[in-house]
């Protein structure tokens, strides 16, 4: 990069430098410090992820989500007070009440809105920074270790400038029952706000977790999250995770969800999209103990001009384990989606099974879809199968469906719904399954009632 | 007045016309056997009845319940009492039988202006009408027809219009691909669905589901028309005969 770039880049993130220096003011443990500053240290090198500003190999996952507008954003970086009660959240609630909730206001914890209940023993479930006070030595060992802000912008910032988030700890065979929903919620109080939303989840060896991560905008007007998630689990830990993204019409969102499997360790993982105008997922695995198992599924659908990439990548660095991925679209509109599945298999990583899938159903002529498999294997005994699908709804099934009674809309709705659905009831935890659910055809609702609007 | 009538309805695909020219007149209370050889129309006479939009009538009227039925789309011809059930049904993968069915149940109900049905009245009403075509419950729970046998889809056709309860049936082969014990079956659904307020078109090559389903008219259709036209008896001679004197018929007739 020339030095006038450089300086470009400085200026154009001005606003996170200045949200660097104020959190740096604050107390906190020195390894914290360091994280931070190496973090910040790194962002200045290497910015966000701009493609025609980046070079091979980096720029290859970039060239078909071009983030120079956010880039170019000066977005105020600063947590934002906001009063909410539950009638504002009452829409993008989720799950059940007894579950464990916490929830972000605008990257601000609000304890009003959220309660958790009896733990089992040594388990914990708070904010990450009640956590950094309470028990930097649980937070320590793992923060930062696993979603590496040395290799990407984004990692990078949202490590400088992490404050706070949700923390989930179980130890050495602790069991958490009830699942944890933490809810990222940003309102229209400021414009241009962005937040740096860090999860950390952290399950000693056998222990289990089940943890709901969602992200609501309650805003129309631009704005940017850029969060990152850690997963780890021990030998013989699971854990089941879900991401849900009903974020504002006018949001950027980029994330970060990086896991890692010991031993007969595993992890499901189910992303679902369909907020925002654009979103970018990424979503990592790595597979470093034997017979560990990782399920790595996801449901995008977008409308309009919305965008939607996800780059997901499964790094089976030892022998014997199992990735199983299957990711579905549902386009509508103008949208656009990407979805690039990367599988390493590394030199030594015999008897590895992994599987992947990528099916899209295109509900209008406009919409568009690249879809890549990536596969990079080094080991010779290996199972490894791709396939990806780009379809659009069968005359031959709506006519079936009319001949029923079914309206076209209804028709179409009802196929758009079968599609997806096997995703949706291969769910773990019935109540997410239901809620899900529920969620999804309203969703595929939405978008058939805005392209009737948009025909007219 | 008649449940359905057709005046001179010719019509196909594109510029081809496959029906070419048909009249026939269905009463309450009746049942209609099609037969005829392969190729003949049968199914695109279904098709055009039904609504298929790569199908269009190119000349004629059709009346159903009073009502022009070009007029309607296919959802509106179901909705007012027709169903036909298709010589090779679709998967509709994801969507399990019961919950389409109480979809469909339910756009019959809001197109009579009726409220929707309870979610016990409905299991029960599928419970009911399982018992009586004698459907396996795991089939209902299953996403429609996906990966079905040939003869479980037939079946699955038939309970469809066991619960739909329509006026006017259009079974298209339902016969055709069913087992000795399953023709059975099916054709005992289909008696039980047999009341003076509906009418049916069996379409069929087999004069063994007629054993069953006593039809009081059988016609023979060749080359999109209808050229002959009988009572059961018919279509034993067409058993023990074959189409070959209908050909020769229809050619003397020039
Ligand atoms: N979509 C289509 N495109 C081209 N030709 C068609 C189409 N549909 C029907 N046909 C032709 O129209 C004729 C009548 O077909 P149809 O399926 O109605 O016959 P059928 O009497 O039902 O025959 P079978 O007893 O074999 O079921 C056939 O020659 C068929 O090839
Ligand atoms: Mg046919």
């Amino acid at each position: 990069m020339t030095e006038a770039l450089k300086q470009v880049s400085t200026d154009r993130y001005a606003s996170f430098h200045e949200a660097y220096d104020r959190i740096r003011g604050r107390e906190a443990p020195l390894w914290l410090h360091r994280i931070r500053s190496d973090a910040m240290k790194r962002f200045g090198e290497l910015g966000m992820p701009v493609a025609r500003e980046l070079s091979f190999p980096l720029k290859e996952d970039w060239v078909y989500t071009d983030l120079r507008k956010i880039a170019d954003t000066s977005y105020y970086a600063e947590p934002v007070e906001a009063e909410l009660d539950e009638t504002a959240l009452a829409p993008y609630e989720f799950g059940q009440n007894g579950w464990h909730r916490l929830v972000f206001v605008n990257g601000i914890y609000s304890s009003a809105l959220s309660r958790v209940t009896d733990l089992p023993r040594g388990v914990v479930v708070s904010s990450l920074a009640d956590a950094l006070v309470e028990h930097p030595d649980l937070v320590h060992p793992h923060l930062a270790r696993y979603a590496d802000f040395e290799r990407t912008g984004l990692t990078a910032l949202n490590s400088a400038l992490l404050e706070d988030g949700l923390f989930v700890y179980a130890p050495h065979g602790g069991i958490l029952e009830t699942p944890v929903h933490v809810h990222y919620v940003t309102t229209g109080h400021k414009t241009l706000m962005a937040t740096q939303p860090r999860t950390l989840i952290v399950g000693g060896d056998g222990a289990n977790l089940k943890v709901v991560e969602s992200y609501s905008g309650l805003t129309e007007q631009s704005y940017l999250t850029n969060a990152v998630t850690e997963i780890a689990v021990g030998r013989d830990g699971h854990a089941e995770h879900y991401r849900i993204n009903r974020e504002g019409a006018g949001a950027a969102h980029l994330s970060t969800t990086q896991l890692r499997l010991e031993e007969n360790g595993r992890i499901s993982t189910f992303n679902m999209s369909m907020g925002g105008a654009l979103t970018r997922n990424d979503t990592n695995a790595r597979l470093a103990g034997e017979h560990a198992v990782v399920r790595m599924n996801g449901l995008y659908l977008a409308a309009g001009d919305q965008h939607v990439d996800n780059h997901t990548a499964i790094d089976h660095a030892v022998p014997n384990c199992d990735s199983y991925e299957v990711y579905k679209g549902i386009l509508e509109g103008r949208s656009r989606g990407v979805f690039n599945g990367k599988v390493f298999v590394h030199q030594d990583a015999q008897e590895t099974d992994a599987k992947q899938l990528n099916k899209n159903l295109m509900l209008s002529p406009d919409a568009m879809i690249h879809t890549k498999p990536q596969l990079e294997i080094y080991a010779d005994q290996v199972k490894c199968t791709h396939g990806a699908t780009v379809g659009q709804l069968d005359e031959d099934q709506i006519f079936y469906l009319r001949t029923r009674g079914l309206s076209h809309d209804s028709a179409c709705n009802l196929l758009t719904y079968g599609f997806a659905a096997d995703l949706i009831r291969r769910l773990g935890i019935d109540a997410v399954r239901s809620s899900l659910d529920t969620l999804f055809e309203t969703t595929i609702r939405d978008l058939s009632m805005a392209r009737d609007q948009s025909v007219r | 007045m008649a449940l359905l009538e057709i005046k001179g309805l010719r019509g196909g695909i594109r510029d081809q016309d496959i029906i070419n020219g048909i009249d026939l007149t269905i009463n309450r209370g009746e049942v209609h056997a099609i037969m005829g050889p392969n190729g003949s129309g049968k199914s695109t006479l279904g098709k055009i009845l039904a609504g298929h939009e790569e199908y269009a009538e190119t000349g004629g009227t059709v009346r159903f319940n009073g009502k022009d039925l070009f007029e309607l789309t296919p959802e509106e011809r179901a909705n007012e009492g027709m169903f036909l059930a298709f010589q090779y049904p679709v998967e509709i993968p994801g969507v399990s039988n019961a919950y389409f069915l109480r979809a469909a149940l339910n756009e019959r109900l809001k197109y009579r202006g009726e409220p929707e049905i309870s979610a016990g009245a409905f299991r029960r009403l599928l419970n009911k009408k399982m018992e009586q075509v004698d459907m396996d419950p795991e089939l209902a729970r299953r996403p429609v027809n996906e990966d079905f046998s040939g003869g479980e889809k037939k079946r699955n056709e038939i309970f469809h219009m066991a619960v739909l309860e329509p006026t006017l049936s259009i079974l298209d082969e339902t016969d055709s691909g069913l087992d000795i014990d399953a023709m059975r079956i099916v054709a005992h659904g289909i008696n039980q669905q047999r009341t003076a307020d509906n009418a049916m078109i069996v379409i069929t090559h087999y004069q063994r589901l007629l054993d069953y389903v006593v039809p009081d008219y059988v016609h023979v259709m060749y080359q999109g028309r209808i050229v002959k036209s009988g009572m059961k008896d018919l279509a034993l001679e067409l058993e023990e005969k074959g189409y070959e004197w209908i050909r020769e018929e229809v050619e003397a007739a020039g």
